[in-house]
């Protein structure tokens, strides 16, 4: 029994890591209109700048700090140079293009890092704390804390703010959005850069959970796109359905043996294909080529 | 193309076929091989030509079905069939699971195709690595220059069903299908069977690719069917031009001389084709041959692309 929680709460800490990334793709595919398959890069990439500063003896919550900034910058300006001019020709072009984008990200790191020497940064994995006779991992616990203070953080932000319900009618509506006066371009921007962020804080989140295994970028892509589509991109629902995934994984990891453990991900996202008859909300409606 | 201009497509055929024919008897078993190679990928990437330039349906799997290929043209070899036979096995087990794949999301919801295409090439790209599978006998090609003239005549074979396929009605729905799927639909097109048929022709003819790769490389190296060979694929026929008949022969030929020409290892040549697939999707949407094209005197007729 007491096994069993852990496993849902390790599961519970993945599934966090997933809704982060999650909550930006639902968020950069309603309000600007691109379905980013190198979301997984993006997730990981931050992780490398932090280990880069830290491995030059920069403290680790500057190298974090730097780290987040730096993917910031660097997407905010792949926005500009990339995603503007494709996104002219189509929804299918501007998916392509995140594509190429992933596979030259994953080319680079494979070829600038060792793939040993993954971003860690370590807790204590020596302490369990015990809980009510629980013993859980301090890693899972920050996870689950920074993810929850950074999601409310987020739906704040969109509730509450100017901007942040600009972006919300743009999530609805891109066109009458622009009609209202909201500059449509920035707003895409804004939500690239949110992007960004969730991405590299996932980023930092998945240098955590120590012993367990490390998450690639593909499997936070599928991760990302399945909470998705079974949230109908919609953010509170995908982030409930990350959470969800995360568990199911975990789960379901106990019954499969280890080398076929990479094959739940790809599994439950046909499943949530399969499941979710009704059309892709958003600007579905674009033509695809 | 073809049709607005005969003249210009059977000046392509001419470059296209005659051009590595005449070279294929000037070059060596290392030069033989380069170009086996290129027009194996030229198969598979007119296969996806079809799904994604004509029919517009955005799949991620090519690779994985060039993979399925290559192990059931394998395992057909191993029980003793022709090697005819092992082809035509492997391109008919890889379009059998394109329609297995293809009908249940491209039926009611085409825009989740790629998604799903990404998740089937991860689980086939686990099961190649994790499953075991017998990866055939590492043994030297007898003949390379046959060889090569072999995979020629296949890749002819591969483009005369393509061009019949785009001047039958079939071709026109693909066509209509990528143009306005909702008239389409109105006018009696089905998008689930038509979307469903592109994606198995061109699934189908990655089977094939994938056969003739096995002998090539002496045997099967199971990482190589990863995610990142399907985008591979996906982009080289973006840069050679997207639904242009000769679109996946230039992007072939991408493949087939940029690493030679950087004179560095698949890493940079898949960073260089990356860069160079974002330049012409922000550029030139319609690829290299998009801008042969332009270099011709129009037509009358031409459709605007």
């Amino acid at each position: 029994m007491q096994d069993a929680l852990q496993v849902v709460v390790g599961g519970l800490a993945a599934g966090a890591i997933y809704a982060l990334v999650a909550a930006g793709f639902t968020l950069l595919w309603r309000a600007a209109r691109t379905l980013n398959f190198a979301q997984g890069q993006f997730a990981v990439v931050p992780g490398y700048f932090a280990l880069l500063a830290m491995n030059l003896g920069v403290p680790p919550w500057a190298a974090i700090l730097f780290a987040l900034v730096l993917a910031a910058a660097m997407f905010g300006a792949l926005f500009n140079a990339v995603a503007e001019p494709v996104a002219r020709h189509g929804v299918a072009a501007l998916s392509i293009a995140t594509l190429a984008l992933g596979l030259a990200l994953d080319q680079a790191l494979a070829a600038a890092f060792d793939p040993e020497m993954r971003p860690r940064l370590t807790l204590s994995h020596d302490v369990p704390l015990a809980i009510a006779g629980l013993a859980l991992s301090l890693e899972d616990l920050a996870v689950l804390v920074v993810a929850a203070v950074v999601l409310t953080t987020l739906l704040t932000f969109l509730d509450d703010t100017r901007a942040g319900r600009a972006l919300r009618a743009m999530m609805h509506d891109a066109r009458v959005a622009q009609v209202l006066g909201i500059r449509t371009a920035r707003m895409a921007l804004y939500a690239f850069l949110l992007n960004a962020l969730l991405a590299g804080l996932a980023a930092m989140l998945i240098g955590l959970p120590g012993p367990a295994r490390p998450i690639g970028a593909t499997a936070l892509t599928l991760a990302a796109i399945a909470a998705s589509i079974l949230g109908g991109f919609s953010l509170r629902p995908a982030i409930g359905c990350a959470l969800l995934l995360g568990i199911v994984e975990h789960v379901g990891a106990l019954f499969v043996p280890p080398a076929w453990r990479d094959a739940i991900l790809p599994l439950l996202l046909i499943l949530a294909v399969a499941l979710r008859p009704r059309a892709m909300p958003g600007p579905g409606t674009e033509r695809w080529a | 193309m073809t049709d607005a201009r005969p003249w210009a497509g059977a000046v392509g055929a001419l470059v296209a076929f005659g051009l590595p024919l005449a070279l294929s008897y000037r070059l060596g078993p290392a030069g033989l091989e380069a170009l086996s190679l290129w027009a194996i990928t030229a198969i598979a990437a007119v296969g996806l030509n079809l799904t994604l330039g004509y029919a517009g349906q955005v799949s991620l799997a090519q690779g994985a079905f060039v993979g399925i290929g290559a192990y059931v043209g394998q395992f057909a070899s191993a029980q003793g069939l022709v090697f005819g036979q092992a082809i035509a096995a492997a391109g008919v087990a890889a379009a059998a699971l394109g329609v297995l794949l293809g009908w249940p999301v491209l039926r009611k919801n085409r825009e989740y195709l790629p998604f799903a295409t990404l998740a089937f090439a991860a689980l086939a790209a686990l099961a190649f690595r994790q499953g075991g599978l017998p990866t055939g006998d590492a043994r030297p090609l007898a003949d390379s220059r046959a060889y090569f003239q072999l995979c020629l005549a296949l890749l002819a074979a591969a483009s005369l069903v393509a061009w019949w396929i785009l001047r039958s009605p079939w071709g026109r729905a693909f066509r209509a299908l990528d143009a306005n799927p909702v008239r389409a639909e109105s006018l009696g097109v089905s998008p689930g069977f038509y979307a469903t048929a592109a994606l198995a022709i061109g699934a189908g003819l990655a089977g094939v690719a994938g056969s003739l790769l096995a002998p090539l490389a002496g045997g099967i190296d199971p990482g190589r069917f990863g995610v990142a060979y399907s985008v591979e694929l996906l982009l080289l026929v973006v840069v050679g031009g997207s639904g242009r008949f000769f679109g996946p022969f230039a992007g072939a030929a991408v493949a087939a001389l940029l690493p030679a020409w950087l004179g560095l290892g698949g890493t940079a040549y898949l960073i260089g084709l990356a860069i160079l697939a974002v330049l012409v999707l922000a550029v030139a949407p319609a690829g290299a041959m998009g801008w042969v094209a332009r270099l011709l005197p129009a037509s009358p007729g031409e459709e605007a692309r």
